[in-house]
């Protein structure tokens, strides 16, 4: 799945006060700005708020938009901000248990999917879960990840590697 | 289980979890999808359409989707002035709000509305229903205001109000411009924004008016034009700063000082990256590291209609000057000079250090000759370092620290 190019004219209509640009917007991207912010918050009922808050704010904020290609890297940004305010504010439970982890996934979904979520999110740690949530959803290169998560490309290549690695090895471990 | 059979999964999950929130969120905004006539009007220009769709030309015309389509920032000028071109004695005072929509106010003496006149096609939007006259000015610009909140002009990305006062009487008009930024302060206290608010008190003129009405720009809007022309910028013109929306003019003037009676709140520059990263790419792109370098320092300006930290530093016997775009952190320019011992002090080494620097990213440049004029002016700073970035950059105070010997600069022809 790739959502890396998403049209700059839907950001552009955005500003003129269109719902259908808006729609969808929200229909190519809702997953991957819910993501992120999982990813960033471990916690679903935060991320939910600020999937909303994104979106309110991406639509409000779109005459400020400069058309730079980067429509999606513009969205993202936001959230990521949004994310970052939540935690300075001390909203979130930054530090899960794995227990509490479970609840971040919805019961909804395949039993392996969901193992997998589980396990990125809980054994990952706070870069690296970004890095493989984002290059999973969006199809984004690495070096527009790191654009939004301001690394360098080649940290995020190295993490993104070695994120794939732990993974694999902590299935491994589940029998997976 | 392979990489791809992963992030496979992970995709599985999330979109299997993502939860719908489209209804509520369009409810909320009170949007639907279907296009409006607006939106038509966009798509029509875009495609070359003749258009013959029913609405008021005058309220919503080709120009104002013009600046809709460049996606002008909101902002809010409040201006209090004498009007000086409007013949009616009666008049007290002229009042402009300009959120990038620019609506200019005539009161009388009792801070009564007389007449409200957009300055742009977007404030023609936000007049469209409202009937102010007669109305007191604080309860005029709070509506006005509250409607550049609803219709999306005033967010948080686009947050800056500027207040500017012109009257003959400088008193009575600066009185008048600190109780409506007030007023505007405490009423979007209780919005969902932190706006900033910027007031300040407008010289009035003929040349100043007949630059604002030309260019559909408030005379509260020109007049911070006027004001950042002449805050010490060697790279700034008039057509760079026409460019700008108003809010990037505000955080402008609020990044360079200029001077203002009134000021709350930050403008937001949330959207820019920040002099810390603009100084890391500066040093990236030379290959210095932070610890080798002296009198490091940055400006928020604009070169070319485009917002850029100007990053200068020296290391070694070099001064370094890259000029990097606030908003993608590309090098826009950058300038490499030799500002080390005159060459006659470094006979021997004259010719590779001129190497030296020719290899330095091939247009670094080094004026061995003509370097001693502001080899000697910098002299004094040369042991100071002075490394102003903290959280922000929104330190008013780092502006008084620079020295001013920017004329001496070389400029245009080291394009990146």
């Amino acid at each position: 799945m790739s959502i890396a190019y998403v049209d700059e004219n839907l950001i552009i209509r955005m500003a003129a006060g269109d719902g259908a640009a808006f729609k969808e917007l929200y229909e190519q991207t809702s997953s991957a700005v819910y993501g992120f912010a999982l990813s960033i918050l471990k916690n679903k009922h935060d991320a939910e708020d600020v999937m909303h808050d994104a979106f309110i704010k991406a639509y409000t904020a779109a005459v400020t938009y400069k058309p730079m290609g980067k429509p999606l890297a513009w969205l993202l940004t936001i959230v990521r901000n949004l994310c970052y305010s939540r935690i300075r504010a001390g909203g979130v439970c930054e530090d899960l248990s794995e227990y509490q982890d479970l609840a971040c996934v919805d019961e909804s979904g395949n039993v392996l999917d969901r193992l997998i979520l589980q396990e990125a999110l809980s054994k990952l740690d706070f870069e690296e879960r970004q890095i493989v949530i984002l290059h999973s959803l969006t199809g984004l290169k690495h070096r527009e990840i790191g654009e939004i998560m301001d690394l360098p490309t080649g940290t995020v290549l190295s993490k993104y590697n070695r994120s794939l690695k732990k993974l694999k090895k902590e299935l491994e471990g589940k029998g997976v | 289980m392979t990489d791809k059979r992963i992030k496979e999964s992970l995709v599985n999950a999330i979109e299997n979890s993502t939860p719908d929130i489209l209804d509520s969120l369009m409810s909320e905004l009170n949007i639907t999808s279907e296009p409006k006539a607006l939106v038509r009007d966009v798509l029509a220009v875009e495609s070359g359409l003749d258009k013959n769709w029913t609405r008021k030309k005058n309220v919503i015309g080709g120009r104002w989707i013009k600046t809709a389509m460049s996606c002008a920032a909101a902002l809010v000028f409040v201006i209090v002035g004498i009007s000086l071109y409007n013949n009616n004695k009666e008049v007290f005072a002229l009042v402009s709000l300009d959120v990038n929509p620019g609506i200019e106010i005539s009161i009388d003496d009792k801070e009564r509305v007389m007449s409200a006149n957009p300055v742009n096609d977007e404030a023609e939007k936000i007049l469209a229903d409202m009937d102010l006259k007669g109305s007191d000015i604080n309860v005029a610009c709070n509506a006005i205001v509250g409607s550049m909140l609803t219709q999306g002009y005033l967010t948080e990305l686009s947050n800056s109000i500027l207040v500017s006062v012109s009257a003959q009487d400088e008193a009575a008009g600066t009185e008048i411009e600190r109780k409506l930024s007030e007023n505007l302060n405490s009423y979007l206290e209780n919005s969902e924004i932190a706006a900033a608010i910027l007031g300040q008190y407008v010289n009035d003129d003929e040349e100043l008016r007949a630059f604002a009405q030309a260019n559909d720009i408030s005379i509260g809007k020109a007049w911070l034009m006027k004001s950042l022309l002449a805050s010490g910028s060697t790279k700034m013109t008039e057509e760079d700063l026409l460019k700008l929306s108003t809010q990037e003019l505000i955080l402008l003037g609020q990044k360079r000082g200029v001077t203002s009676n009134t000021s709350y709140g930050d403008a937001e520059s949330g959207k820019y990256i920040g002099s810390d990263k603009a100084i890391s790419i500066a040093l990236e792109r030379a290959g210095i590291d932070i610890s080798q370098t002296t009198n490091l320092r940055y400006e928020f300006d604009c070169e070319h209609g485009v917002l850029i930290y100007e990053v200068t530093f020296r290391a070694g016997d070099y001064e370094y000057d890259y000029d990097i775009n606030a908003i993608d952190g590309s090098v826009v320019a950058h300038e490499k000079e030799y500002e080390g011992p005159p060459p006659a002090a470094v006979d021997n080494s004259g010719g590779s250090s001129g190497n030296a620097s020719s290899s330095g990213g091939g247009t670094g440049k080094v004026n061995s000759g003509g370097n001693t004029k502001k080899n000697k002016k910098k002299s004094n700073n040369s042991n100071n370092q002075k490394v102003y970035y903290d959280d922000d950059d929104d330190d008013d105070d780092d502006w008084d620290d620079r020295d001013d010997d920017r004329d001496d600069r070389d400029d245009g022809d080291d394009d990146d």
